[in-house]
């Protein structure tokens, strides 16, 4: 089980494909700390709660997520992008060595993703 | 060159103001009685008013300038004549006018007086017809200066006695008055002096030398002939007395031996009253007699006091008496008692010739003696005493010669010379010319004797004259001699001067046409520097000459060929040129227009063309555009004209030039042009694109209606503006670069190619606009046509639509992300394959559905009320009666409408499996509305399932149901009640409504 001992905030805000999400998450052994579907959710709960890691999808019902981003960044929680918008080459240079995980994903390629970033962690600047 | 006139303008202003000093001379010599003045002739006219009032008049005449003189020379003319014919008429009519007319002063100027009023009449004649008939005015003046020379001549040059009647008394004032009043009218006619040839003038200036020096010496030597006359008067006065002396010396001697014989006794001794004496005493007294005459040659008788003889000492002894002596001198000498001497006379007996007798009385008695003798002794005695070429002559108290000391047989006993003869017995003494018997013009003196005879000395007058004459001759033909001289050395000068002079006028024209030097022509060099002078002359008047021939010709092929119609008139409207166009266009078949009268050649021109030539010669400019005029081919043409006068170069209208052009193509052409360029105009003022021209230096041009409209500027507000007013400022600069490049090098970057470019509105936004450029040249300037249209809804739609493409992009990733979601979940809780594919299919559908009317509505939103019946729809067959949907007009968010669509699918779903869809006559309910709640907008939605079969809790926890009871919950924070009552399923949710409603 690769994400064994993760506690993961997940932030998407179609809940059929969060739900999805979650399942694939957990299958891999991570914990769903919190499944948040919009940006003031989110921010309420990535400042805060004691999350590992988070997936984020970018677009958020016309907001976009990175605020949500940068609290996490500057806690130093490894976090992957999702995205039907933004492509890895398409990411603002702000979130330059951050995964993106395009949708329709793969659950490998999430886990993957999320493990490259567990794995090597940005430190907070 | 020469300074001065050469006409008599000049001369004839001298001679008027030199008449006015002669009049006034004249006439303050006649106040002042100048007695000086009649010193030379009688001067009569010199000293009158009437004289000076003439000289006034003509001179004031002459005097003015031709320009305003001819005014006043008529009434000049009139008054001269007027003044002649007052004086000169009383002369002429009365013959016992008492003075010599008004111009005369004393009655012997008559003539002078007719002669001057005559000048002046012809003066005013001359000045009347001066400008009618020249050679009449010279002629006239020419007599008026002829009196004049010729009073002046009597004046100056004739002395003596030779004087011309008349002009005698015209005195010298008025002698050179009436001279320079000829020569100025000479000069007045025909405006100066007659032309004179070289030769005559010459010939004129040596008379005019040598005749003062031929005058003076006439002058000089009448002046020494006078005082030769003078001598001779006086010789001939002295010669008189000689011959006074002679014969009184001879009488004296006769008297005085008369005197002793009367003092005889012979005689004295008888009675004193005895008569005769006695015979013895007679004949005593006879020897007496005899004694005393001796061989004198004469005799004597003795007479008593009645002539009878007594005795006589010539006849014999005895026969002493004679037939008594006829002589009245005998009774004279004894009445009056002193010796007296007879005429001559001739003897009784007539054998002596002619005798004279001198008559002695006898004192107391009747006794007279007589000697008597012959003349011939004392014509001998005169001839002896006379110098040559004199003749001595003794006449008695008749006038008969007594004596005379040349050819005495001959003249002697006849009567002297008449009028002589009348003038020596009228006069005691004095002096005459006159001419002798023989017919001998002689100078004669006499000096009357006391007896009564009269002592003549003439000379004859070769004598007195001859040098005079020999002189004169002398002088004449050395004058003459002097004179021939003189003009052959003028000739000669003339023809010196005159030669080369009249050579000029020949002078080659290939002389003229070198430019080296003439050399000597002439030995005088002022006519070698005047040939020269002329043959430059001549040559830069042949230069010009044929410059202007060949300007002339030029200007004759220039109006000839001109490519237009053009023909040139005079006042007449005879025509002076016209171009081969005009003959084309007017008159081919006519020839040669130069010199024919334009109506003439067009007859039925017309009155309003007529009109025109008569408002040109005028002075008008007429002119005319597109003038209709039917051609010679009958067609309709069109005409371009003007006319308008020409001047000399005086500035007067010589007549009128016509310019005529057939503009009938071009007037086509420019309606044509005129029609195109409205349309065009139209065009491009109804164009939708902008349409902006400008010129090489980027001025705008013009600008259309939609150029206006698109930028915001008038198209007063554009034109002349640099086109840069229309672009950006990035533009602007690249503009003025691409100009430049385009000039120089030719190459376009927009031209013909067309580009997207940014243009400014003058508000200072910005447009889109394509903008195409094409460049057309006119007359050597390019102009460039920029052609903009508005591309801002194309760049909005273009920009649309890739934000369409991006968010179907992102949706389509969306909606297959849900899918996959949607199948996972699926997959998850179906029992077989044959579930899934149907659950899936379903939902897939349900989906696909809501994605329908998301598009149908271009992604904007859902009504609620389309999203519940399209979700239904398959679901029911009678929708009206199954399904009742009541709820206001609201749309739903799109992600909200697909999220509640796959509810309301769930739903449906479980409905047409387990509720009031599953049975016939279930129906379906849905309800939304809008609510308040503590100041929040909530959107609330009821299903309500009604006459289905009775109500069971569905036991397991499928995906249908995790997606009714969560899906809106997690996704939107709605809260959701489910409650299965007995009519049926009641399902509910609430929402803040700005979560899912648009």
């Amino acid at each position: 089980m690769e994400l064994t001992g993760q506690s993961i905030l997940v932030v998407e805000d179609n809940a059929l494909i969060a739900m999805n999400l979650e399942d694939v998450l957990r299958d891999a052994g991570a914990a769903i700390a919190h499944s948040v579907a919009t940006v003031g959710e989110a921010m309420a709960v990535a400042s805060e709660a004691p999350v590992t890691s988070a997936v984020l999808d970018i677009m958020l019902d016309d907001e976009e997520v990175w605020p949500v981003a940068r609290i996490l960044a500057a806690r130093g929680i490894p976090f992957v992008f999702s995205s039907g918008h933004f492509e890895q080459d398409t990411l603002p240079p702000e979130w330059a060595g951050r995964r993106i995980v395009p949708k329709p994903a793969r659950a490998r390629d999430v886990i993957a993703a999320l493990l490259h970033a567990i794995g090597n962690p940005i430190p907070p600047r | 060159m020469l300074a001065f006139e050469i006409d008599g303008i000049g001369h004839k202003r001298y001679a008027g103001a030199a008449l006015l000093a002669i009049a006034g001379f004249v006439l303050s010599g006649w106040m002042a009685g100048m007695p000086a003045l009649t010193t030379w002739g009688a001067a009569s006219v010199a000293t009158s008013p009437i004289a000076a009032l003439g000289f006034a008049i003509a001179g004031s005449c002459l005097v003015q300038p031709d320009e305003t003189r001819n005014r006043t020379v008529l009434l000049c003319g009139a008054l001269l004549v007027a003044l002649g014919l007052v004086d000169l008429l009383p002369t002429v009519m009365m013959t016992d006018f008492p003075r010599g007319g008004f111009l005369g002063r004393y009655a012997d100027a008559r003539l002078a007086s007719e002669i001057a009023s005559a000048a002046f009449v012809m003066s005013g004649v001359s000045l009347i017809v001066e400008s009618r008939n020249v050679t009449l005015a010279r002629i006239l003046g020419g007599l008026v200066g002829l009196i004049g020379l010729l009073s002046l001549l009597d004046v100056t040059v004739t002395l003596g006695e030779h004087h011309l009647p008349g002009f005698t008394n015209i005195a010298l004032p008025s002698a050179v008055g009436f001279l320079l009043l000829g020569a100025g009218l000479v000069m007045s006619a025909g405006g100066g002096f007659p032309e004179i040839p070289m030769k005559a003038m010459l010939g004129l200036l040596v008379i005019a030398s040598l005749l003062p020096a031929f005058v003076f010496m006439t002058a000089q030597t009448q002046s020494l002939n006078q005082q030769r006359l003078d001598a001779i008067r006086l010789a001939s006065a002295n010669a008189a007395e000689d011959v006074k002396s002679l014969i009184d010396v001879r009488m004296s001697e006769q008297v005085a031996l008369l005197r002793g014989l009367a003092t005889s006794p012979a005689l004295t001794a008888s009675d004193r009253n005895e008569t005769p004496p006695a015979p013895a005493n007679l004949t005593l007294f006879y020897a007496q007699m005899k004694a005393a005459v001796g061989s004198s040659g004469g005799w004597i008788i003795l007479t008593d006091a009645a002539g009878n003889q007594l005795v006589n000492s010539r006849r014999p002894q005895q026969d002493w008496a004679g037939p008594p002596l006829g002589l009245p001198t005998i009774a004279q000498a004894y009445s009056e008692g002193r010796p007296m001497i007879s005429d001559l006379h001739t003897g009784v007996l007539g054998d002596v010739g002619p005798q004279l007798t001198v008559s002695y009385p006898v004192a107391e008695r009747n006794l007279v003696l007589n000697w008597r003798s012959p003349v011939g002794p004392l014509s001998a005695a005169l001839a002896r005493i006379a110098p040559r070429g004199w003749i001595y002559a003794v006449a008695d108290r008749q006038g008969v010669l007594v004596a005379r000391g040349r050819e005495a047989q001959a003249w002697v006993g006849q009567s002297a010379s008449e009028p002589f003869r009348s003038t020596l017995l009228s006069t005691p003494n004095g002096a005459v010319r006159s001419v002798t018997l023989e017919g001998l013009p002689v100078f004669s003196s006499w000096r009357r004797l006391g007896n009564g005879w009269t002592a003549v000395a003439a000379v004859e007058e070769a004598v007195v004259d001859g040098p005079e004459r020999e002189q004169l001759r002398r002088l004449t033909i050395g004058a003459t001699l002097m004179a021939l001289l003189g003009l052959s050395f003028a000739t000669l000068g003339a023809v010196l001067i005159s030669r080369p002079l009249l050579k000029f006028s020949a002078l080659d024209e290939d002389r003229t046409g070198s430019d080296a030097r003439l050399g000597q022509v002439s030995v005088v060099r002022e006519i070698n520097a005047m040939a020269q002078t002329l043959i430059d002359a001549a040559r830069d008047r042949r230069r010009s000459g044929e410059a202007l021939a060949e300007s002339e010709a030029r200007l004759k092929r220039f109006v000839d060929q001109a490519p237009a119609a053009i023909a040139m008139f005079d006042r007449d409207m005879r025509y002076l040129a016209a171009s081969q166009r005009w003959l084309a266009y007017f008159a081919p078949d006519e020839g040669d227009l130069v010199g024919r009268l334009h109506h003439e050649v067009f007859p039925s021109i017309s009155a309003q063309w007529k009109e025109y030539h008569r408002r040109g010669l005028a002075g008008e400019v007429l002119e005319a555009e597109n003038d209709p005029f039917v051609g010679l081919n009958g067609q309709q043409h069109f005409l371009r004209w003007e006319l308008r006068p020409w001047r000399t170069v005086d500035g007067d209208i010589g007549g009128i030039t016509i310019f005529a052009e057939d503009v009938t193509e071009r007037a086509a052409a420019e309606l044509a042009l005129r029609e195109s360029e409205v349309r065009m105009k139209a065009i491009v003022d109804t164009a939708t694109d902008a349409i902006v021209v400008i010129d090489e230096s980027g001025r705008i041009e013009s600008v259309n209606g939609a150029a206006e409209k698109m930028f915001g500027y008038s198209a007063a507000e554009a034109v002349g503006c640099n086109v840069r007013i229309l672009m950006t400022d990035a533009d602007r600069e690249r503009h003025g670069d691409y100009m430049q490049a385009y000039r120089q090098t030719g190459e376009a970057k927009i031209i013909g190619i067309g580009r997207e470019v940014i243009g400014r509105r003058k508000d200072g936004t910005n447009l889109p606009v394509d903008l195409s450029i094409t460049e057309w040249v006119v007359h050597g300037r390019a102009h460039f046509t920029g052609i903009m249209r508005d591309i801002t809804s194309r760049k909005e739609r273009e920009a649309h639509v890739r934000l369409v493409m991006r968010e179907l992009s992102h949706r389509t990733k969306n909606a297959l992300a849900v899918v996959q979601a949607m199948a996972w979940q699926t997959s998850r809780s179906s029992q077989s394959v044959d579930e899934f594919q149907r659950q899936f299919g379903q939902r897939v559908e349900g989906l696909s559905r809501s994605i329908g009317l998301l598009v149908r509505s271009e992604w904007e939103g859902v009504c609620v009320r389309d999203l519940v019946s399209g979700q239904l729809a398959p679901f029911l067959d009678d929708a009206a009666t199954r399904l009742l949907c009541s709820g206001p007009v609201v749309n739903l968010k799109p992600n909200a409408a697909q999220d509640l669509g796959l509810v309301l699918h769930e739903l449906a779903t479980n409905a047409s499996k387990y509720g009031a869809l599953s049975v016939p006559g279930g129906r379906v309910e849905t309800m939304w509305t809008s609510l308040l709640r503590d100041g929040t907008k909530l959107f609330q939605f009821d299903w309500k399932e009604l006459g289905g079969p009775d109500v069971v809790p569905p036991a397991s926890t499928g995906f249908g149901s995790v997606l009714i009871k969560d899906l809106l919950a997690r996704t939107y924070g709605a809260e959701i009640e489910m409650t299965f009552a007995a009519e049926g399923l009641c399902w509910r949710f609430v929402v803040e409504e700005d979560r899912m409603i648009a």
